[in-house]
């Protein structure tokens, strides 16, 4: 036994060359997950802020649409929004879901790839009237409708 | 040194030189990585989100009258039941409702700090301020869309000159401090300064003879009341060759007779109101003369309001307030002296400010 410890003319040459050979795959292969875990990490922050710039103008023109105030008929306006946030389709709408727990509606808009969520209130205007609606992305405009006492958010 | 000596045999071994240059390569790898890659990632801190918000709150409270409602009524004339339960207030909007897209200033004084020049006729308004309720401050918050975020309120004239403007930049350096993230979003207006309860001589109704003045606030000005009901009454109208009355007792109440009289239980004692004779507090004197040229200024607190009154938000019922003076001084006719007709418009153009962090 001893002697086979001290003797290395038995190990292979080659042998040499697949443990270099597995130790830079195993090394690359950390690099490489590593490198995805960051372009995720920018790429859901990169949808973040793009949803949030979108929500906020849909939200805006969503105040001025109430802000019109319609005496008869009704307040049409057709808004342009980006078909693509960071290269992923979204969806709007809007939910009595409430992360801000301000016991009001928010304006919903998530990402189809990356599960990105992103939710912009609705500064209290569902107190006013009622507003609904459910859109997505795919045409690149919405439709906000305020028939003085809904305001409605369809596809473009 | 067997050991050592078996070490210099390489064979199927990975050599320290290859550790550590994949080694040193992987660190400035994942440097390089996380550098570059929130160098190119788009900003999207807290502040991205304040100014949209702030935006639309400072649009909404210029252009909308806002809403109250408690399940039943509803309405955009909010001031009128936020003293009686703030919870009905939804919305807050601070032009008046009847289209003419000024600011009604009896909506800011209801939540807002009043601050008045010398002459009474151009104020300064803020919100919240240091004494503010936490729970009003939140009720506030809610009904402005603000809930996520901490706020300060200015409403300023857009000639500054005519305020103290120094103490209002204090204020607002005071109120909004060294925030990192801060937005200011600022809205130009008219505003409608409206005054009540400064009575002329020359227009007192009540009972005649003898003379009792009695003053009337109807439902639908409650909102004048805010730590109380304030009043003053000056150019007083005398009997011919009389320069000089007495001031002797004040009423309140929700019920009079037919002769524009108050039941003796609605006398109010000395320590349950404050009364000024041209601006000196003259309560501790049991009665007291003033002539032509004085003005009496009464203010009655809510703790009396509330002892006498505490059911007038409900009862649909106006307050009445009688004085009575001796019969030198007259009243032009038998009736009721209306808060509502002292009304007095003054209009000018106003800058709000909203600060948002």
């Amino acid at each position: 036994m001893r002697t086979l410890h001290k003797d290395s003319s038995g190990q292979a040459v080659p042998i040499d060359y697949i443990l270099i050979f597995s130790m830079s795959v195993l090394f690359f292969g950390i690099m490489i997950i590593a490198f995805s875990s960051v372009v995720d990490n920018s790429t859901r922050q990169a949808i973040y802020s793009e949803l949030t710039d979108v929500g906020n103008q849909v939200s805006s023109a969503i105040t001025d649409a109430y802000l019109s105030n319609p005496i008869q008929g009704q307040f049409v306006s057709v808004m342009d929004i980006p078909v693509m946030a960071a290269n992923s389709e979204y969806f709007i709408d809007v939910t009595d879901e409430d992360p801000y727990g301000s016991g009001q509606k928010t304006l919903r808009l998530k990402s189809r790839y990356k599960d990105v969520t992103v939710f912009v209130p609705l500064s209290s205007i569902d107190e006013l009237v009622s507003v609904n609606g459910s859109v997505s992305s795919s045409s690149g405009k919405i439709i906000i409708t305020n028939n003085r006492s809904d305001i409605l958010i369809t596809q473009g | 040194m067997a050991f050592l000596h078996d070490m210099r045999e390489e064979k199927a071994m990975v050599s320290i030189d290859f550790l550590t240059g994949v080694g040193v390569l992987l660190m400035a790898f994942l440097f390089a990585s996380y550098t570059i890659s929130s160098v190119m990632t788009p900003y999207s801190g807290y502040s991205k989100e304040l100014y949209p918000a702030a935006d639309r709150a400072a649009t909404l409270l210029v252009r909308d009258a806002g809403y109250w409602t408690d399940g039943n009524d509803y309405g955009t004339e909010w001031n009128t039941v936020w003293n009686e339960n703030q919870t009905y207030v939804r919305k807050i909007g601070l032009i008046k409702s009847d289209g003419n897209n000024t600011i009604d200033s009896r909506k800011l004084n209801v939540f807002m700090q009043e601050h008045t020049d010398v002459s009474g006729n151009i104020s300064w308004w803020e919100y919240p301020t240091s004494s503010t309720d936490p729970a009003e401050l939140e009720n506030v918050s809610r009904t402005l869309g603000l809930g996520r975020n901490k706020f300060y309120i200015q409403i300023r004239p857009v000639n500054e000159s005519l305020i103290n403007v120094s103490g209002a930049n204090a204020a607002a350096i005071d109120a909004v401090g060294e925030q990192s993230d801060v937005v200011a979003v600022t809205r130009l207006a008219t505003t409608e300064l409206t005054t009540f309860g400064q009575f002329d001589g020359a227009d007192l109704l009540g009972h005649v003879n003898p003379t009792k003045i009695l003053l009337v606030l109807e439902p639908e000005d409650f909102d004048l009341i805010t730590n109380g009901i304030t009043f003053s009454i000056s150019n007083w109208i005398f009997d011919d060759g009389n320069n000089e009355s007495v001031f002797q007792w004040i009423k309140i109440g929700d019920e009079i007779n037919a002769a524009y009289e108050l039941k003796d239980s609605n006398m109010l004692k000395d320590d349950d109101y404050t009364v000024f004779k041209n601006g000196v507090n003259v309560t501790d004197s049991v009665t007291f003369s003033f002539n032509k040229t004085d003005t009496l200024g009464f203010f009655i607190p809510l703790e009396t309001l509330d002892s006498f009154i505490p059911d007038r938000y409900t009862s649909g019922k106006p307050i009445y307030m009688q004085l009575n003076v001796k019969s030198e001084v007259e009243v032009s006719n038998e009736g009721m002296t209306k808060f509502s007709n002292t009304k007095r418009l003054i209009i000018y153009p106003v800058k709000m400010t909203l600060w948002t962090w």
